[in-house]
C-alpha cells in the first residue's frame, strides 16, 4: 500500500472516529440517563416475577469445584474423579457413615487363619450399564490389569495379590504374597472395569493410559475390535449402549454417565438394573461446576443446584442460617490439622520439650474464638469418625503453661541470663522456627497465636507462612523444618498408621517426616499387620496410638466442619464425617415435591409478555426526557 | 536501513527471543518449590504409596537437563507432550472450546474496553477540566482499581441471585436447546455478566492512556497552529491530534489483544468460565509441567508475534522510527 493510500485510509477512519466523538458528545448524557430510567424501571417491575429456573424437581444437581480431570478410570488422582467415579462404578464394600467398610457388591467374606487366602462371594444380580451380566471374572480381570499397569490410584490395594482364582460366577479366592490384614478396606475400595470392554483396550492403545472413554474417535476404535473378537451378544449390547449414550464409559454404579459438557457439568441418569433395588431415589444426577466457593454457596441459595460439594465460607455462614430454604449442616471434615515437629532437630529431639509445646497449645481458642467454633478440638491420633479404632485412655494435653513450664524446667531448658528466653543446656536460645501455609489465614493465625503462647513458657517460636509446596518440600522432601502446621488425612486412619510413623519411612518423600524413631513401635507396626483378629488388633493399635501420645511426633490440633450446605427440600441426606455430600446421600437423596420445569428462553419470554405494558410505558418516558433534554441543551 | 532489513532484522530476532524465553520457562517451572504429585496429598481417598508409583510414572525421577534435551526436541517437532492429570495431548487441551471460550469473553470485553476507553478519552480530553471529564475520570479510576473478583461477585449477586436476571456460572445451561440458535442465546445469557465485569475493569485503562496522550498532542504547538489557522476542531483533533497520538496507542492496543490469549483468570473462575486463564491456574497449581510449558509457549508466540507486528507497524506508519534504530 502506498503512503498516499494509507494516509487517505487512515484519514477517513480518524474522520468518522471524530464525528463519533462530536455525536457521542451531544448524546452521551441522554444515553446514560435512558438506559439508566430503562435498566432500573425494568428490574423493580421484574422483580416479583422471576423465579430461579430450575430442572426438574426428579433431579439432584450438585456444584462440584471442579471438573473431572481424566475421562478415564485407571486415573483417579484427584478427588474431582473421584466423585464421578463413586456413583458410576461399583465395589465391593462401600464406606459406611461410621467409617467402616459395608458389604456392598460383596456378600460375605473370609479370610485363611494366616491371612494369605481371602474368599469373597458377591450378589448375583449387578449387571454393567450395557445391561451384560457381572461375575467375579470381571474382578479377577481388573485385578491383573491393576497388577500389569500399575495405576497409581488401585495398584496399591492389590499389590499383595499373587494369584486369583475365579471359584464360580460370584465366588473369587484371592492368594495373596503376604499377609494383609487390610485386605476389606483396600479391595473394597477399588474399582472394578468390565472384562468385556477393558480386555480390548490395550489392542487399541498399548498404553491403555492414553484411552479416553469418551472420545468419539477412541470409542469408534475399541468398538471395533470388540465386534471382531467379543461374542456377538456381547457387541450387540455394547453397541446398542454406545449408540445411545455415546460413550465406553461403562461401569457397575448406581448413575449411568449420560452427558457431559466438559468443563461444565456431568450429566447421569438413574441405572434402572441397579442391583440394590430402589436405589438410587431421583432419576437424574447432574454435577455442575462451580469454581469458586461463594458461588456455589450464590448456587444454592438461589436454587440453581440443591447441594454444594465444597465447605461455605466462613463469612456467609451467618447468612446462609438465616435463610429458611436451606439447610447448613456441620459434619467433620476427614482432614485434621496438626502440628508436626522434627524430633531429629536439637531442641525438639527432647520429648519434654514436645510435650511442653503439646501443653502450651489452646485448641479451645483456636477452634472457638478464631475459627468461629467451626471446629472442634482434635486429641486423638486417629480420626475420632473411626470410633472403633480410637483409643480412649490416652493422655490429653490440656492447655496448661505451668505444666508446660515445669516440663521445660525438667529437660534442663532455664532462662540463665534472664533474658526470658531459656537456653539449652548446651547455652543456646531456645528459638524455634513453624512453617504455616500462607495460603489458609487461619493457620497462618495459629502461627501467631503459638509465638505469644510459646513466648509465655520462654520459647521464642518465629512464624514462617510459606506457599503449600515450598511446605511440603521443606518438610517431607528436605526434612528442613522445626514446627509446621498442615491439614491431613491420611496418617489418622487406623490402617495407615502403621505405614506413616515407623522408621523406615524416614526418607526424603517419605511418610514420616518428623523423624520418629520407636523400636517399639515399630515392633507393633509390623504385629498389627499381620494381626487377622480384630480386636487382637484394636489392642495394637490402641498400644501404637499410646506410644505416639507418648512422644508426641506430631501434635492434632483441630477438625473442621465441613459444611455443605443444602436446599431445604431435598430430604435423605446422610450426615457422616467428609460431609452431607456422599454416596449415601447420593442414593438416597429426593424431594418432597414436584417442581416446574423452566428454561431461559420461557422466564424471559414470561417475565417480558407479563410486565408489557409498564415496559412500553417506561420506554416512552425515557424517550421524552432525553428529547427534552435534548432540546433544552440546543436552546443553550 | 530499508524497510524490508528492518522487518528481517525483527524477525531473527523475535525467533532468537523466543528460544531463550522457552529455555527460561522450562528451568521456570522447575525451580518452583514442590512436584506434581504433591496434588495426591489433597485427595482423601488415595493411598500414601500412590505417590511414589506416580512420581516413577510420570518421568519426574530422570535428570533436568535429559527432560530439556527431550522437550526441546518435541518442541521443535511439535509436540507438547501428555497433560499430567488431564490424561490426554496438551494441545488438545489448550485448542479445544477453551480458547474460544476465553477469546469470545476476554476479545469481546477487550474490543469494547478499547473503544469506549479510546473514544471517551479523546472526549475528556476535548473538554478537559469540565464537569463530563470529571465524571468520566471518577468513573474509569473507580473501576480501573476495583478488584475484579470484588466486582463479579457483586454482580452476581446483585443480577444472578437477587434479581435472578443471570445464571450464576458456565458457559450454557444444562437444559439448553439442541439448535444453534437456541445454544447462541444462552451463551450470550451466560457471557453478559462477566463481559460486562472485565469491560468495565479494563475500560479505565485505555481511556486513562487516551486521554493523558491527547491531552499532550493538544497542547502542542502545532495544535495552537492548526487552531490559529481557524480550522475547525473536528479538524484539529483529527487531523492533528489522533495521527499523532496513534503511536503510543497501538503499542497498548496490540499488547492488551495479545493479553485475550492469557484469559482472565479471576474472573473467569468466580463465573466457572472454563477457559484458558483457568486452564493456567490450574496448571500451575497441579505442577502439570506438559501443559505448563505449552501454555507458556503459546503465550509467548503470541506476545512476541504481537510486539513484532507493533514494531513493523510503527515503522509503517512512522519511517523515524527504522531509521533511528539501525
Amino acid at each position: 500500500m502506498s503512503y498516499r493510500k494509507t494516509y487517505k485510509v487512515s484519514y477517513e477512519i480518524s474522520n468518522s472516529l471524530g464525528r463519533l466523538i462530536e455525536k457521542l458528545e451531544d448524546w452521551l448524557p441522554g444515553a446514560v440517563l435512558l438506559l439508566l430510567i430503562l435498566s432500573t424501571t425494568s428490574i423493580l417491575l421484574l422483580l416479583p416475577n422471576i423465579n430461579a429456573s430450575t430442572e426438574s424437581k426428579q433431579t439432584l444437581i450438585v456444584a462440584m469445584i471442579k471438573y473431572i480431570k481424566n475421562p478415564n478410570p485407571l486415573k483417579q488422582e484427584t478427588w474431582y474423579d473421584w466423585w464421578l467415579n463413586l456413583v458410576t462404578y461399583d465395589y465391593l464394600f462401600r464406606i459406611d457413615t461410621n467409617l467402616e467398610p459395608k458389604p456392598w457388591l460383596c456378600k460375605s467374606f473370609k479370610a485363611s487363619s494366616d491371612g494369605l487366602t481371602w474368599t469373597f462371594v458377591t450378589v448375583k444380580n449387578a449387571t454393567w450399564h450395557d445391561g451384560v451380566p457381572f461375575t467375579v471374572r470381571d474382578l479377577a480381570f481388573s485385578i491383573e490389569f491393576f497388577k500389569k499397569y500399575q495405576p497409581s490410584a488401585w495398584y496399591p490395594n492389590i499389590m499383595y495379590i499373587d494369584k486369583v482364582e475365579v471359584v464360580n460366577d460370584y465366588t473369587v479366592r484371592l492368594h495373596l504374597n503376604k499377609t494383609f490384614v487390610w485386605m476389606v478396606r483396600r479391595i473394597g475400595d477399588t474399582i472394578i472395569l468390565p472384562e468385556h470392554i477393558w480386555r480390548y483396550v490395550p489392542e487399541v492403545f498399548e498404553d491403555p493410559y492414553k484411552f479416553n472413554p469418551l472420545d468419539k474417535d477412541d470409542v469408534s476404535k475399541v468398538l471395533a475390535v470388540i465386534k471382531e473378537k467379543a461374542p456377538s451378544d456381547i457387541y450387540t449390547k455394547v453397541k446398542a449402549f454406545v449408540d445411545k449414550y455415546g460413550h465406553l464409559r461403562i461401569g457397575l454404579g448406581p448413575f449411568i454417565l449420560t452427558g457431559w459438557k466438559e468443563g461444565e457439568f456431568i450429566e447421569m441418569s438413574k441405572n434402572p438394573n441397579y442391583f440394590r433395588k430402589g436405589y438410587p431415589k431421583v432419576s437424574k444426577l447432574i454435577y455442575k461446576v462451580y469454581k469458586d466457593p461463594q458461588a456455589q454457596y450464590l448456587a444454592v441459595k438461589k436454587g440453581e443446584v440443591h447441594i454444594m460439594v465444597w465447605t461455605l465460607p466462613y463469612a456467609v455462614i451467618e447468612e446462609a442460617e438465616s435463610d429458611e430454604n436451606l439447610v447448613v449442616p456441620k459434619d467433620p471434615d476427614v482432614y485434621v490439622g496438626f502440628i508436626g515437629l522434627n524430633t531429629k532437630d536439637p531442641i525438639l529431639n527432647n520429648k519434654l520439650v514436645r510435650k511442653a509445646i503439646a501443653h502450651a497449645i489452646n485448641k479451645t481458642e483456636i477452634v472457638e474464638t478464631l475459627m468461629l467454633g467451626l471446629a472442634m478440638p482434635a486429641n486423638t491420633y486417629i480420626h475420632p469418625g473411626y470410633s472403633k479404632w480410637v483409643a480412649k485412655d490416652i493422655p490429653i494435653y490440656e492447655f496448661n503453661l505451668t505444666k508446660a513450664t515445669q516440663l521445660l524446667d525438667m529437660a534442663g531448658f532455664k532462662d540463665i541470663d534472664g533474658d526470658g528466653i531459656r537456653e539449652t543446656p548446651e547455652g543456646n536460645d531456645v528459638s524455634l522456627e513453624i512453617l504455616t501455609p500462607s495460603y489458609d489465614p487461619v493457620r497462618v493465625r495459629i502461627g501467631d497465636l503459638m509465638v505469644e503462647w510459646l513466648s509465655k513458657i520462654g520459647i521464642k517460636l518465629s512464624n514462617k507462612p510459606v506457599d503449600f509446596d515450598t511446605l511440603v518440600d521443606e518438610v517431607s522432601n528436605k526434612h528442613n523444618f522445626q514446627l509446621y502446621i498442615i491439614e491431613s488425612a491420611g496418617n489418622f486412619e487406623p490402617w495407615f498408621l502403621a505405614t506413616y510413623y515407623v522408621s523406615s519411612q524416614y526418607k526424603p518423600g517419605g511418610r514420616n517426616p518428623w523423624g520418629f524413631t520407636n523400636a517399639t513401635f515399630n515392633e507393633l507396626a509390623e504385629l498389627s499387620d499381620a494381626t487377622i483378629d480384630e480386636s487382637e488388633r484394636r489392642e495394637l493399635i490402641a498400644r501404637m496410638q499410646r506410644i505416639l501420645a507418648n512422644e508426641v511426633p506430631i501434635i492434632p490440633v483441630y477438625i473442621r466442619y465441613w459444611i455443605q450446605a443444602y436446599r431445604k427440600d431435598l430430604k435423605g441426606v446422610v450426615s457422616m464425617p467428609g460431609g452431607a455430600l456422599n454416596f449415601w446421600t447420593l442414593i438416597n437423596a429426593h424431594f418432597v415435591e414436584e417442581g416446574k420445569e423452566q428454561t431461559m428462553g420461557q422466564s424471559i419470554l414470561s417475565i417480558l409478555s407479563s410486565n408489557l405494558v409498564p415496559i412500553i410505558a417506561a420506554v416512552i418516558a425515557a424517550i421524552v426526557i432525553v428529547i427534552v433534554l435534548k432540546r433544552r441543551s440546543k436552546m443553550v | 536501513m530499508s524497510l524490508k532489513e528492518y522487518v528481517l532484522r525483527r524477525s531473527l530476532e523475535t525467533i532468537a527471543t523466543f528460544f531463550i524465553l522457552i529455555t527460561i520457562g522450562f528451568f521456570l517451572f522447575r525451580v518452583m518449590p514442590g512436584d506434581p504429585t504433591a496434588i495426591l496429598l489433597l485427595n482423601p481417598h488415595i493411598t500414601p504409596e500412590a505417590r511414589e508409583i506416580l512420581r516413577r510414572q510420570l518421568g519426574l525421577n530422570k535428570p533436568l537437563h535429559i527432560q530439556y534435551f527431550y522437550y526441546i526436541k518435541n518442541f521443535i517437532m511439535g509436540e507438547f507432550g501428555y497433560s499430567f492429570y488431564g490424561g490426554r495431548p496438551v494441545i488438545k487441551l489448550i485448542f479445544s472450546y477453551r480458547l474460544i471460550n476465553t477469546i469470545v469473553l476476554v476479545g469481546s470485553s477487550t474490543i469494547l474496553a478499547i473503544i469506549f476507553g479510546v473514544l471517551l478519552g479523546a472526549l475528556a480530553a476535548l473538554r478537559r477540566t469540565s464537569r463530563l471529564d470529571i465524571l468520566l475520570l471518577v468513573f474509569s479510576l473507580t473501576f480501573n482499581s476495583m478488584p475484579s473478583f470484588w466486582l463479579s461477585m457483586l454482580l452476581l449477586l446483585i443480577f444472578g441471585v437477587y434479581f435472578g436476571l443471570f445464571p450464576l456460572g458456565g458457559t450454557v445451561s444444562i437444559n439448553v436447546g439442541n439448535d444453534i440458535i437456541s445454544y447462541i442465546m444462552d451463551y450470550l445469557w451466560h457471557i453478559t455478566l462477566p463481559v460486562i465485569v472485565l469491560t468495565l475493569i479494563q475500560i479505565g485503562y485505555n481511556f486513562l492512556i487516551a486521554r493523558t496522550v491527547l491531552i499532550d498532542v493538544l497542547t502542542e504547538n502545532f495544535i495552537l497552529t492548526a487552531r490559529a489557522k481557524g480550522l475547525p476542531e473536528r479538524l484539529v483533533l483529527l487531523r492533528h491530534a489522533l495521527k499523532n497520538a496513534m503511536l503510543p496507542l497501538i503499542t497498548i492496543i496490540a499488547l492488551q489483544l495479545a493479553g485475550i490469549f492469557t484469559g482472565a483468570m479471576i474472573t473467569e473462575t468466580v463465573f466457572s468460565w472454563d477457559g484458558l486463564g483457568t486452564l493456567l491456574y490450574e496448571a500451575v497449581d497441579m505442577r502439570d509441567y506438559p501443559l505448563l510449558q505449552g501454555l507458556y509457549a503459546i503465550i509467548t508466540i503470541v506476545f512476541l508475534i504481537a510486539n513484532y507486528v507493533t514494531d513493523i507497524l510503527y515503522a509503517f506508519i512512522d519511517p523515524r522510527v527504522r531509521y533511528g534504530s539501525g
